[in-house]
């Protein structure tokens, strides 16, 4: 309701006397066929079947709406999306989402003012940041967000705006929002940029309540006449991440209540760094390959433990109630991430434009612990400025042991209708 | 990655090369504030810029159509703001590309697409992209990558005209050589033949239209036509020139995410 009720404030304010508005939206119409497997995760898909997934077609038609408009002197943003969805089994269901609603003003001419929801991206890695402080969090198969799925944080943001470089401080909303009080994990975000002798730097600093102060340094630049260069690194004081206890050596196995994630007690330096580069092939041929590491990730030896944990479950049939040892295996498919369960990947995308129309690219992560994989081929052609069709697969390879080889889901295939107006 | 899909794509649909090129031409010439090769080179330049910079900051609505053996293929419509010789900020206002905008800088571009949240780098070969595109387009400022020469005079479209050779002074200039046509009487340009490194003719411009603006001529309209795709062209037409003083983040990449696109 109160979604629906900023909306409604939002038309009712674009009706005002405004100096111009622009609008924009996007229709994403898309079918996915989800192809679930049996791994040391999911036994004889146990839980697949618990969490009401089947194999077969979903469907999911998103109308999205931008506005942009002038009144009073501010600027004014607002993205909104309408979502339906039916997965093989279930009933539509429907979602309004509002992703950024936000307004900005000039100040002066170097200051620059904006408050509300506005998703804000500090990092200059394409799947990775360690320095996206403020970020949602990316998609790989869309880390730029070009199918409008991220939500912005809600926040206060100041910037100035120097010849060669700005300033800008940020407070987020904790999760809980700004009036809740005493809540934690508020948040202020500070980055300086600079462009040095052509090389875009920027310093981050994130500070946390009841954290740990992040540290980040990132860079872009340009080298010869196609090649692009960035890289990020951003430093912590302990992990505040949470983990499977198994992993930390804890056989833990609760009766009543799945097993609780366990933080890492540890203070030392924990670092993410991702170094990169975009090489321009004739023929606009793209490449863009990424190393990336994080120190929060489970190395080797935890995810180990996790997959001897799964297997002892495993052991346990019979001397357990089914419905606890299935609550526990499921539970430990929270070690999946969209960051990457574990420490060191390899990206690579590769765009190659077919005709006028026509595009190929493939996005490949590679997790360099355990040589698994997930491919993202896709391939698209426009007709005329307004539509896109497109097909797209997710194919997910490795031992049986590793990321994601004993991911759920061995196969995804999507076919769909972009419409932009 | 459809961010470097559609930039690509996009520089390609949208002609902006083409744009920036001509922009390129404005910026380099922002009345006064030019830092210029010494000596008469300087002063060639000078004459020749006179007639393409109103302002020191500016904003300045282009329509650019593409034609193909004399048949329209697109037409786009941008704006632009300049500031000086080495800043400049396009904005496409229609069709797909709509929001898109390309900063630049110094020497350095960005391009940030409406669909996305945050600038990105490009390199000199992306820049490259675009059947209108003029090699390192954006960094085609006169003044601060080329050197200017007379080398006699010829005959141009039916005027007299003195032939100026620009060689580049900057290892990072997209051409080694641009020759300009201007009237012997006052440098007005009236053709433009853009070489690549290998010496190849790339492209060329016409300088067609000319129009008076607060006392003296500024050029209004143009045509680029592609020399190794022949029958390929571009036409700009400067619809309207405004004063303006532009916010500084105008010319930042961090200024560009939430930069409204609405206020013309």
């Amino acid at each position: 309701m109160k979604k629906v009720l900023i909306a409604i404030a939002v038309l009712v304010l674009s009706r005002l006397p405004s100096a111009a508005w622009e609008t924009r939206f996007l229709g994403l119409y898309r079918g996915l066929y989800q192809s679930f497997r049996e791994s040391v995760f999911n036994p004889q898909n146990a839980c697949v079947n618990f969490l009401g997934l089947q194999n077969g077609p979903n469907y999911v038609f998103t109308q999205f709406a931008g506005l942009s408009f002038d009144v009073l002197g501010l600027d004014w943003r607002v993205d909104l999306s309408v979502k339906a969805a039916k997965s093989p089994g279930g009933r539509w269901e429907t979602d309004l989402t509002v992703h950024q609603l936000y307004l900005q003003k000039d100040l002066g001419g170097r200051w620059s003012l904006l408050a509300g929801r506005s998703i804000q991206r500090w990092g200059t890695g394409y799947a990775f940041n360690p320095t996206d402080v403020i970020g949602p969090a990316k998609e790989l198969n869309d880390p730029d967000n070009t199918e409008k799925r991220a939500v912005g944080n809600d926040l206060l943001k100041i910037e100035y705006f120097g010849d060669s470089f700005s300033l800008a401080l940020c407070g987020l909303a904790p999760p809980g929002g700004w009036t809740k009080p005493g809540s934690e994990g508020r948040r202020l975000a500070f980055r300086a940029y600079a462009n040095i002798r052509h090389v875009d730097m920027s310093w981050v600093a994130l500070f946390t309540s009841g954290k740990s102060p992040l540290w980040g340094f990132n860079f872009a630049a340009v080298a010869g006449d196609r090649l692009e260069i960035h890289g990020e690194v951003g430093l912590q004081k302990g992990s505040y991440e949470k983990y499977h206890p198994a992993s930390q050596g804890e056989l833990a196995l609760y009766s009543a209540d799945p097993v609780e994630q366990v933080k890492k007690a540890d203070r030392r330096i924990y670092l993410q760094a991702l170094l990169g580069f975009t090489y321009t092939f004739p023929g606009n041929v793209l490449w863009v390959s990424e190393i990336y590491h994080r120190d929060q990730g489970y190395s080797p030896e935890e995810w180990g433990r996790v997959i001897e944990y799964l297997s002892f479950l495993g052991n346990l049939g019979g001397s357990l109630p089914e419905d606890v040892l299935l609550a526990n295996r499921c539970w430990c498919l929270q070690v999946f991430s969209p960051n990457g369960a574990m420490r060191d990947y390899w990206m690579n995308y590769l765009q190659v434009p077919l005709f006028k129309k026509g595009t190929l690219t493939a996005t490949h992560l590679w997790n360099l612990s355990d040589i698994g994989f997930v491919l993202i081929p896709e391939a698209a052609v426009a007709a005329g400025d307004h539509f896109t069709f497109y097909l797209r697969s997710y194919i997910f390879q490795g031992r049986t042991t590793s990321e994601f080889g004993s991911f759920y889901q061995s196969l995804v295939f999507e076919a769909g209708l972009r419409l932009m107006l | 990655m459809r961010v470097r899909n559609r930039t690509s794509r996009r520089i390609e649909a949208a002609g902006l090369g083409c744009l920036a090129l001509a922009l390129a031409f404005w910026a380099a010439s922002a009345a006064g504030e030019t830092p210029s090769p010494a000596g008469d080179s300087a002063e060639i330049l000078r004459k020749i810029d006179a007639f393409r910079a109103p302002y020191p900051e500016f904003f300045l609505r282009v329509r650019v159509t593409s034609t193909e053996n004399g048949r329209m293929e697109e037409t786009a419509l941008f704006d632009a703001y300049i500031s000086g010789p080495e800043k400049s900020l396009v904005i496409a206002r229609e069709h797909a590309n709509r929001g898109m905008k390309l900063l630049y800088v110094g020497g350095d571009m960005w391009i940030h697409l409406p669909d996305t949240h945050r600038p990105l780098r490009i390199t000199p070969m992306q820049r490259m992209m675009g059947e209108a595109s003029n090699g390192d387009i954006a960094r085609l400022s006169l003044t601060e990558d080329y050197a200017a020469e007379e080398s006699g005079l010829k005959e141009v479209d039916g005027a007299s005209c003195r032939r100026i050779v620009l060689t580049a002074v900057r290892e990072s200039a997209p051409y080694h050589r641009v020759v300009l046509f201007v009237r012997a009487e006052n440098y007005r340009a009236v053709r433009a033949e853009f070489y690549l490194p290998s010496g190849k003719l790339f492209k060329t411009a016409r300088y067609e239209e000319y129009k008076p603006l607060e006392g003296r001529l500024i050029l209004t309209k143009m045509t680029i036509s592609d020399d190794l795709r022949r029958g390929r062209e571009t036409t700009l037409e400067y619809l309207s020139f405004e004063k303006r003083t532009i916010p500084a983040r105008y010319f930042n990449k961090n200024g560009l995410v939430d930069l409204a696109i609405n206020r013309p």
